[in-house]
């Protein structure tokens, strides 16, 4: 009996720790979506996104300022190809690949400072992963290829297919 | 009064030796074996024997106000040789506590970190906290290292050059800090003298405990959003449109220190006398003190806020003002007590924080309640 206490007592304690180390883990959050291209604000937002460039000095400011656009851009993108649209959300993706590019620099100038930033390489890697998914989801979901017909010009092909592939890639570099 | 004066210095220099019992485990200062034997000593004391350090400091305390309020009362009859001699009292006792370690507070620490990762590490404050660069090593000893910059950029380029001065030494970074706010200090008490044109107004402020202990002791900033937005405030209402230029400046870059100036704005818009705008700024900033609990803690050094407008309304036009900030700073600065005693903010801790605030500030008011009865019954 006493040890049957026991054993309950063990399992109980150690569901708590587990349960609270659990809790304690949290996955790296992407941004609610911010303005839509359509939105008379889209166009201001984006000359903020600009502007705050100059706030942002410092190198780990320089990391922190990239991804948090390339992440506001891919969750722009995942929107607008849930919407099908697809120009616009290609747009969203190669701007949220290029901010995701800068980062390393900054990663190395910061180290070259004599900055120990390991909890914000961290965060980079679980944003990285992240990103992987939620591009991962846009495979499923999205075609390979699509043919954007606008009125009155010639038809573009939009290689959907190959540019989520190739920011995966981007994201899978260390 | 000589007496008195020594008394005061004696006192002072109890507090700069005693406060280095304070110094963080994890900050080494001095290494001389002479400074490392008395610290290690007083260590032992203020870490060890907490109730017995907090009964010390609590009779320093009360110590320093009985002496305030005797300098206070005497400095009338003080003869004009003496009166002169205030000047260099206020200038001893500023160097000496200067020299004190930062024994209620670690504010300072994280001034002196905050520069740093603007100064030295380039960082935008605002965007990066302390912690973020890990291998700093005044993380050992700063507190409230994982929150952006506290402080408005007025500050933050305040201390561009104590940091200078300090950097690579934490001590000399203190004290750099320190004479920093001290500086304030001293701008303000010439402004007192300069509005009320009255000794006691300049020794009401100058010698006030909390006063002391969160400029010179502490190394709080709180004076300088002050002496800028009283200065402001003051230089407005001279009406010559190139000083209200001036004043409306000060008064803008005072909201960047702090912020909480900002309720001053209708004292701007006010055609009242001086000494009537000056007790509506008394009032508006104690009703922000009185509101500090919602946001965090009624910090001792939000006294100062008040105190700065106490000092310079002239003495009979205000005395309740007068007698009520001295109870209210001797209560607040009673509140650095029970974490002397408990090494931990929470626990019993906020309940004898209230008492040690609220039984003063009560019995005072109880006590001048019955006066004024008694006065209506003759």
């Amino acid at each position: 009996m006493k040890n049957n206490i026991f054993v309950v007592i063990i399992f109980i304690y150690l569901s708590f720790i587990i349960g609270h180390l659990s809790l304690v883990h949290a996955d790296y959050v992407l941004p609610y979506p911010s303005y839509m291209p359509g939105n008379k604000l889209y166009k201001v937002s984006r000359i903020i996104d600009q502007v705050k460039k100059f706030w942002y000095w410092g190198s780990i400011a320089g990391v922190k300022y990239h991804l948090g656009l390339s992440d506001k851009y891919l969750v722009e993108a995942k929107t607008l190809f849930e919407y099908k649209q697809y120009l616009l959300a290609t747009d969203a993706l190669r701007r949220s690949d290029t901010e995701y590019i800068e980062i390393p620099q900054f990663i190395v100038r910061a180290k070259v400072e004599g900055k120990d930033i390991t909890l914000l390489e961290k965060t980079v890697k679980e944003a990285a992963q992240t990103h992987i998914q939620i591009l991962d989801g846009f495979k499923q979901t999205v075609p390979a290829e699509f043919t954007w017909t606008p009125e009155k010009t010639t038809p573009t092909i939009l290689p959907i297919g190959n540019l989520i592939e190739t920011s995966i890639n981007i994201r899978g570099q260390k | 009064m000589k007496t008195l004066f020594f008394l005061f210095i004696f006192i002072s220099l109890v507090v700069a030796v005693f406060s280095y019992g304070f110094t963080d485990p994890n900050l080494v200062l001095l290494k001389h074996p002479f400074f490392v034997s008395i610290q290690e000593m007083l260590h032992q004391l203020v870490y060890a024997h907490t109730g017995t350090a907090a009964l010390i400091t609590g009779s320093i305390l009360i110590t320093f106000f009985v002496l305030y309020i005797g300098v206070l009362r005497l400095q009338e009859k003080a003869t004009k040789e003496e009166r002169k001699k205030f000047i260099k009292l206020f200038i001893i006792i500023g160097i000496i506590l200067l020299l004190s370690y930062p024994m209620f507070s670690y504010d300072v620490f994280n001034y002196i970190l905050t520069a740093k990762l603007t100064y030295f590490w380039k960082e935008n404050p605002y965007v990066v906290m302390p912690i973020e660069i890990s291998n700093d090593p005044n993380l050992m000893f700063t507190r409230a290292a994982n929150k952006l910059a506290l402080y408005g950029p007025t500050w933050i380029s305040a201390t561009f050059l104590p940091s200078l001065v300090g950097f690579g030494n934490v001590w000399l970074s203190i004290i750099a800090f320190k004479v920093l706010v001290g500086a304030w200090y001293g701008i303000f008490l010439w402004m007192i003298y300069r509005f009320t044109k009255t000794l006691w107004n300049v020794v009401f402020f100058a010698l006030n405990p909390l006063i002391l202990s969160e400029v010179f002791i502490n190394g709080h900033n709180d004076i300088l959003m002050m002496v800028l937005s009283l200065g402001g405030l003051l230089l407005w209402q001279n009406m010559q449109p190139k000083y209200r230029y001036l004043g409306f400046m000060s008064f803008v870059a005072s909201i960047f220190v702090k912020g909480a100036s900002i309720v001053l704005i209708p004292l701007f818009f006010l055609r009242w006398p001086m000494d009537k705008i000056l007790s509506a700024g008394f009032w508006l900033m104690f009703g922000v003190l009185l509101l500090t609990p919602i946001r965090e803690e009624m910090y001792p050094w939000y006294a100062v806020w008040v105190l700065t407008f106490a000092a310079l309304i002239p003495k009979n036009k205000a005395k309740f003002i007068h007698s009520f900030s001295i109870v209210l700073s001797f209560g607040l600065l009673m509140r650095h007590l029970p974490y002397i005693v408990t090494r931990e903010y929470g626990g019993v801790g906020p309940l004898w924080r209230l008492l040690l605030t609220a039984v003063p500030v009560v019995v005072y008011l109880f006590f001048r309640f019955l006066k004024s009865i008694s006065r209506k019954d003759m």
